[in-house]
Protein backbone atom coordinates (compact mmCIF):
# COMPACT_ATOMS: atom_id res chain seq x y z
CA UNK A 1 0.00 0.00 0.00
CA UNK A 2 1.18 3.48 -0.76
CA UNK A 3 0.82 4.65 2.84
CA UNK A 4 3.13 1.89 4.02
CA UNK A 5 5.85 3.35 1.83
CA UNK A 6 5.23 6.71 3.46
CA UNK A 7 3.29 8.32 0.63
CA UNK A 8 -0.48 8.56 0.32
CA UNK A 9 -2.28 7.80 -2.90
CA UNK A 10 -3.89 10.68 -4.77
CA UNK A 11 -7.49 10.61 -5.93
CA UNK A 12 -9.34 13.12 -8.06
CA UNK A 13 -13.01 13.73 -7.20
CA UNK A 14 -14.93 15.50 -9.98
CA UNK A 15 -18.39 16.82 -9.15
CA UNK A 16 -20.16 20.06 -9.99
CA UNK A 17 -22.08 20.13 -6.70
CA UNK A 18 -19.80 21.48 -3.99
CA UNK A 19 -21.70 19.78 -1.17
CA UNK A 20 -21.54 16.33 -2.74
CA UNK A 21 -17.91 16.86 -3.75
CA UNK A 22 -16.96 18.00 -0.26
CA UNK A 23 -18.63 15.11 1.58
CA UNK A 24 -17.25 12.43 -0.77
CA UNK A 25 -13.75 14.00 -0.68
CA UNK A 26 -13.79 14.28 3.10
CA UNK A 27 -14.91 10.65 3.35
CA UNK A 28 -11.98 9.57 1.18
CA UNK A 29 -9.51 11.73 3.15
CA UNK A 30 -10.48 9.92 6.34
CA UNK A 31 -9.45 6.72 4.54
CA UNK A 32 -5.95 8.14 4.13
CA UNK A 33 -6.07 9.39 0.56
CA UNK A 34 -4.88 12.77 -0.66
CA UNK A 35 -7.90 14.08 -2.56
CA UNK A 36 -7.91 16.74 -5.24
CA UNK A 37 -11.32 18.31 -5.85
CA UNK A 38 -12.40 19.40 -9.34
CA UNK A 39 -15.69 21.15 -10.09
CA UNK A 40 -15.73 20.44 -13.84
CA UNK A 41 -14.18 18.24 -16.52
CA UNK A 42 -11.98 21.24 -17.47
CA UNK A 43 -10.49 21.36 -13.97
CA UNK A 44 -10.13 17.57 -13.99
CA UNK A 45 -8.22 17.71 -17.30
CA UNK A 46 -5.83 20.33 -15.87
CA UNK A 47 -5.08 18.06 -12.92
CA UNK A 48 -4.62 14.96 -15.09
CA UNK A 49 -2.31 16.86 -17.47
CA UNK A 50 0.01 17.63 -14.54
CA UNK A 51 2.16 14.51 -14.52
CA UNK A 52 3.76 15.44 -11.19
CA UNK A 53 0.45 14.81 -9.39
CA UNK A 54 0.27 11.10 -10.34
CA UNK A 55 -3.45 10.48 -9.82
CA UNK A 56 -4.30 6.87 -8.93
CA UNK A 57 -8.00 7.07 -9.60
CA UNK A 58 -10.69 9.52 -10.69
CA UNK A 59 -14.18 9.40 -9.19
CA UNK A 60 -16.36 11.45 -11.52
CA UNK A 61 -20.05 12.36 -11.48
CA UNK A 62 -21.58 11.31 -14.82
CA UNK A 63 -23.37 14.68 -15.12
CA UNK A 64 -20.46 16.93 -14.22
CA UNK A 65 -20.33 20.27 -16.08
CA UNK A 66 -17.50 21.19 -18.43
CA UNK A 67 -16.37 21.43 -22.03
CA UNK A 68 -16.08 17.65 -22.21
CA UNK A 69 -18.75 15.29 -20.90
CA UNK A 70 -17.78 12.86 -18.15
CA UNK A 71 -17.66 10.08 -20.75
CA UNK A 72 -15.38 12.12 -23.01
CA UNK A 73 -13.16 12.90 -20.01
CA UNK A 74 -12.94 9.20 -19.21
CA UNK A 75 -11.96 8.31 -22.80
CA UNK A 76 -9.42 11.15 -22.87
CA UNK A 77 -7.97 10.18 -19.47
CA UNK A 78 -7.55 6.54 -20.54
CA UNK A 79 -5.47 7.73 -23.51
CA UNK A 80 -3.62 10.43 -21.53
CA UNK A 81 -2.84 8.46 -18.36
CA UNK A 82 -3.58 4.76 -18.95
CA UNK A 83 -2.55 3.82 -15.42
CA UNK A 84 -5.26 6.00 -13.89
CA UNK A 85 -8.52 4.27 -13.06
CA UNK A 86 -11.55 6.38 -14.02
CA UNK A 87 -14.83 5.61 -12.25
CA UNK A 88 -18.07 7.25 -13.36
CA UNK A 89 -20.92 7.51 -10.85
CA UNK A 90 -24.46 8.20 -12.05
CA UNK A 91 -25.96 9.03 -8.66
CA UNK A 92 -25.05 10.11 -5.16
CA UNK A 93 -25.57 6.55 -3.90
CA UNK A 94 -23.31 5.17 -6.63
CA UNK A 95 -20.65 7.77 -5.79
CA UNK A 96 -20.82 6.91 -2.07
CA UNK A 97 -20.60 3.18 -2.83
CA UNK A 98 -17.65 3.68 -5.18
CA UNK A 99 -15.95 5.84 -2.54
CA UNK A 100 -16.50 3.04 0.00
CA UNK A 101 -14.91 0.54 -2.40
CA UNK A 102 -11.91 2.87 -2.80
CA UNK A 103 -11.70 3.11 0.99
CA UNK A 104 -11.54 -0.68 1.26
CA UNK A 105 -8.66 -0.74 -1.22
CA UNK A 106 -7.13 2.39 0.26
CA UNK A 107 -4.25 3.16 2.57
CA UNK A 108 -6.16 2.64 5.80
CA UNK A 109 -8.25 -0.33 4.65
CA UNK A 110 -11.40 0.80 6.35
CA UNK A 111 -14.72 2.45 5.72
CA UNK A 112 -15.05 5.38 8.12
CA UNK A 113 -18.81 5.59 7.56
CA UNK A 114 -21.46 3.42 6.03
CA UNK A 115 -21.76 4.59 2.38
CA UNK A 116 -25.56 4.56 2.65
CA UNK A 117 -25.30 7.09 5.50
CA UNK A 118 -23.05 9.28 3.36
CA UNK A 119 -25.52 9.12 0.46
CA UNK A 120 -28.47 9.84 2.78
CA UNK A 121 -26.56 12.72 4.37
CA UNK A 122 -25.83 14.25 0.98
CA UNK A 123 -29.49 13.90 -0.02
CA UNK A 124 -30.53 15.53 3.24
CA UNK A 125 -28.32 18.60 2.82
CA UNK A 126 -29.29 18.91 -0.83
CA UNK A 127 -32.95 18.50 0.15
CA UNK A 128 -32.61 21.23 2.79
CA UNK A 129 -31.00 23.53 0.27
CA UNK A 130 -33.75 22.87 -2.30
CA UNK A 131 -36.39 23.55 0.38
CA UNK A 132 -34.63 26.82 1.30
CA UNK A 133 -34.72 27.87 -2.36
CA UNK A 134 -38.44 27.07 -2.58
CA UNK A 135 -39.13 29.04 0.60
CA UNK A 136 -37.26 32.04 -0.76
CA UNK A 137 -39.08 31.87 -4.12
CA UNK B 1 -68.29 6.50 29.16
CA UNK B 2 -66.35 3.23 29.71
CA UNK B 3 -65.02 0.96 26.95
CA UNK B 4 -67.88 -1.53 27.66
CA UNK B 5 -70.46 1.11 26.76
CA UNK B 6 -68.96 1.80 23.28
CA UNK B 7 -70.83 0.51 20.24
CA UNK B 8 -68.89 -2.09 18.18
CA UNK B 9 -68.22 0.59 15.51
CA UNK B 10 -66.90 3.11 18.04
CA UNK B 11 -64.86 0.38 19.73
CA UNK B 12 -63.25 -0.44 16.39
CA UNK B 13 -62.53 3.25 15.74
CA UNK B 14 -60.94 3.64 19.17
CA UNK B 15 -58.76 0.58 18.57
CA UNK B 16 -57.71 1.95 15.19
CA UNK B 17 -56.91 5.32 16.79
CA UNK B 18 -54.76 3.66 19.49
CA UNK B 19 -53.02 1.55 16.85
CA UNK B 20 -52.22 4.63 14.73
CA UNK B 21 -51.02 6.52 17.82
CA UNK B 22 -48.70 3.63 18.78
CA UNK B 23 -47.44 3.37 15.20
CA UNK B 24 -46.67 7.13 15.10
CA UNK B 25 -44.83 6.98 18.41
CA UNK B 26 -42.75 4.05 17.15
CA UNK B 27 -42.10 5.88 13.90
CA UNK B 28 -40.87 8.97 15.79
CA UNK B 29 -38.55 6.79 17.89
CA UNK B 30 -37.29 5.05 14.76
CA UNK B 31 -36.63 8.38 13.02
CA UNK B 32 -34.86 9.78 16.08
CA UNK B 33 -32.66 6.67 16.27
CA UNK B 34 -31.91 6.95 12.55
CA UNK B 35 -30.98 10.62 12.94
CA UNK B 36 -28.65 9.83 15.86
CA UNK B 37 -27.06 7.05 13.81
CA UNK B 38 -26.58 9.39 10.86
CA UNK B 39 -25.19 12.19 13.01
CA UNK B 40 -22.71 9.74 14.47
CA UNK B 41 -21.84 8.30 11.06
CA UNK B 42 -21.19 11.56 9.27
CA UNK B 43 -19.29 13.87 11.52
CA UNK B 44 -20.18 17.46 10.83
CA UNK B 45 -19.28 19.22 14.04
CA UNK B 46 -21.68 21.79 15.40
CA UNK B 47 -20.62 25.28 16.48
CA UNK B 48 -17.86 25.06 19.06
CA UNK B 49 -17.47 21.29 18.63
CA UNK B 50 -14.70 21.38 16.06
CA UNK B 51 -11.23 20.68 17.33
CA UNK B 52 -9.35 21.67 14.21
CA UNK B 53 -9.96 25.16 12.84
CA UNK B 54 -11.95 25.08 9.61
CA UNK B 55 -10.92 27.27 6.68
CA UNK B 56 -13.08 27.99 3.63
CA UNK B 57 -10.77 28.43 0.66
CA UNK B 58 -12.26 30.08 -2.43
CA UNK B 59 -10.01 29.87 -5.50
CA UNK B 60 -10.92 29.26 -9.13
CA UNK B 61 -7.60 27.76 -10.23
CA UNK B 62 -7.75 24.06 -9.36
CA UNK B 63 -3.98 23.63 -9.04
CA UNK B 64 -3.54 26.72 -6.84
CA UNK B 65 -6.57 25.64 -4.78
CA UNK B 66 -5.25 22.12 -4.25
CA UNK B 67 -1.72 23.30 -3.42
CA UNK B 68 -2.98 25.89 -0.93
CA UNK B 69 -5.46 23.45 0.65
CA UNK B 70 -2.73 20.82 0.86
CA UNK B 71 -0.37 23.22 2.67
CA UNK B 72 -3.12 24.11 5.15
CA UNK B 73 -4.15 20.47 5.72
CA UNK B 74 -0.51 19.52 6.30
CA UNK B 75 -0.49 22.19 9.00
CA UNK B 76 -3.48 20.54 10.67
CA UNK B 77 -6.35 22.71 9.46
CA UNK B 78 -9.61 21.41 7.98
CA UNK B 79 -10.23 22.98 4.59
CA UNK B 80 -13.47 23.38 2.64
CA UNK B 81 -12.79 24.12 -1.02
CA UNK B 82 -14.94 26.31 -3.25
CA UNK B 83 -14.31 27.16 -6.88
CA UNK B 84 -16.27 30.46 -6.83
CA UNK B 85 -18.52 32.64 -4.72
CA UNK B 86 -21.64 30.54 -5.47
CA UNK B 87 -20.00 27.43 -4.07
CA UNK B 88 -18.66 29.44 -1.12
CA UNK B 89 -22.16 30.71 -0.31
CA UNK B 90 -23.59 27.18 -0.67
CA UNK B 91 -21.04 25.91 1.88
CA UNK B 92 -21.72 28.88 4.18
CA UNK B 93 -25.47 28.18 3.99
CA UNK B 94 -24.99 24.69 5.48
CA UNK B 95 -24.07 26.27 8.81
CA UNK B 96 -20.80 24.34 8.88
CA UNK B 97 -18.58 25.91 11.57
CA UNK B 98 -15.90 28.14 10.08
CA UNK B 99 -12.92 29.93 11.56
CA UNK B 100 -11.55 31.72 8.50
CA UNK B 101 -12.32 32.45 4.85
CA UNK B 102 -9.48 32.80 2.36
CA UNK B 103 -10.66 34.04 -1.01
CA UNK B 104 -9.06 34.97 -4.28
CA UNK B 105 -10.16 38.37 -5.60
CA UNK B 106 -10.41 37.68 -9.31
CA UNK B 107 -12.93 34.89 -9.89
CA UNK B 108 -15.51 33.99 -12.53
CA UNK B 109 -19.19 34.05 -11.60
CA UNK B 110 -21.60 36.65 -10.36
CA UNK B 111 -19.40 37.87 -7.50
CA UNK B 112 -15.67 38.48 -7.16
CA UNK B 113 -13.69 38.00 -3.94
CA UNK B 114 -14.17 41.61 -2.84
CA UNK B 115 -17.97 41.33 -3.15
CA UNK B 116 -17.94 37.93 -1.45
CA UNK B 117 -15.93 39.36 1.47
CA UNK B 118 -18.42 42.18 1.79
CA UNK B 119 -21.42 39.78 1.82
CA UNK B 120 -19.78 37.56 4.44
CA UNK B 121 -18.85 40.55 6.62
CA UNK B 122 -22.48 41.68 6.55
CA UNK B 123 -23.82 38.30 7.64
CA UNK B 124 -20.96 37.00 9.82
CA UNK B 125 -18.99 40.06 10.99
CA UNK B 126 -16.80 38.07 13.39
CA UNK B 127 -15.56 35.63 10.76
CA UNK B 128 -12.06 36.69 9.67
CA UNK B 129 -11.40 36.96 5.93
CA UNK B 130 -8.10 36.96 4.05
CA UNK B 131 -7.93 38.14 0.45
CA UNK B 132 -5.50 36.55 -2.00
CA UNK B 133 -4.52 38.41 -5.13
CA UNK B 134 -1.80 38.81 -7.70
CA UNK B 135 -2.65 42.54 -7.86
CA UNK B 136 0.36 44.60 -6.92
CA UNK B 137 -1.78 47.32 -5.42
CA UNK B 138 -4.08 46.53 -2.57
CA UNK B 139 -7.68 47.44 -3.49
CA UNK B 140 -10.14 48.93 -1.03
CA UNK B 141 -11.66 45.98 0.82
CA UNK B 142 -13.62 44.85 3.87
CA UNK B 143 -11.41 41.83 4.61
CA UNK B 144 -9.08 41.52 7.59
CA UNK B 145 -5.90 40.98 5.62
CA UNK B 146 -4.54 41.07 2.08
CA UNK B 147 -2.03 38.48 0.87
CA UNK B 148 -0.15 39.01 -2.40
CA UNK B 149 0.31 36.10 -4.81
CA UNK B 150 2.60 34.31 -5.25
CA UNK B 151 2.89 33.77 -1.53
CA UNK B 152 5.40 31.90 0.56
CA UNK B 153 3.68 28.86 2.21
CA UNK B 154 5.26 29.67 5.59
CA UNK B 155 4.01 33.23 5.30
CA UNK B 156 0.50 31.98 4.52
CA UNK B 157 0.46 29.74 7.60
CA UNK B 158 1.82 32.61 9.69
CA UNK B 159 -1.00 34.88 8.51
CA UNK B 160 -3.63 32.17 9.16
CA UNK B 161 -2.31 31.63 12.69
CA UNK B 162 -2.30 35.37 13.32
CA UNK B 163 -5.99 35.50 12.37
CA UNK B 164 -7.26 32.42 14.21
CA UNK B 165 -4.64 31.84 16.88
CA UNK B 166 -2.65 28.74 17.84
CA UNK B 167 -4.35 27.71 21.12
CA UNK B 168 -6.16 24.86 19.33
CA UNK B 169 -2.81 23.12 18.80
CA UNK B 170 -2.21 22.75 22.53
CA UNK B 171 -5.86 21.71 23.03
CA UNK B 172 -5.42 18.97 20.40
CA UNK B 173 -2.15 17.86 21.99
CA UNK B 174 -3.85 17.49 25.39
CA UNK B 175 -7.50 16.64 24.68
CA UNK B 176 -8.35 16.51 28.40
CA UNK B 177 -7.17 20.05 28.95
CA UNK B 178 -10.05 22.30 29.93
Amino acid sequence: MAQQSGESQRLLVVDGDVLVRHVISDYLRTCGYIVIEAASTDEAALVLEDSTLRIEAVLCDADVPGTQSAFQLRAWAIRQTPATQVILAGSVTAAANKAAELCEEGPQLRRPYDPQSVAEYIRRIIGTRAADRLNKA
Amino acid sequence: MSADQLSPTMHGAAETYLHVQRFCAEEVLRLRAWKRELDDAVVVPGPGESHKPVILLVEDNVLVRFTTADILREEGFDVLEAVDSSEALALLSTGHPLDLVITDIRMPGHMDGLQLASVIKNTRPNLPIALLSSHLEQPEHSADIFISKPYDPDKLVEVVERLIGTEWRSNLASPNAS
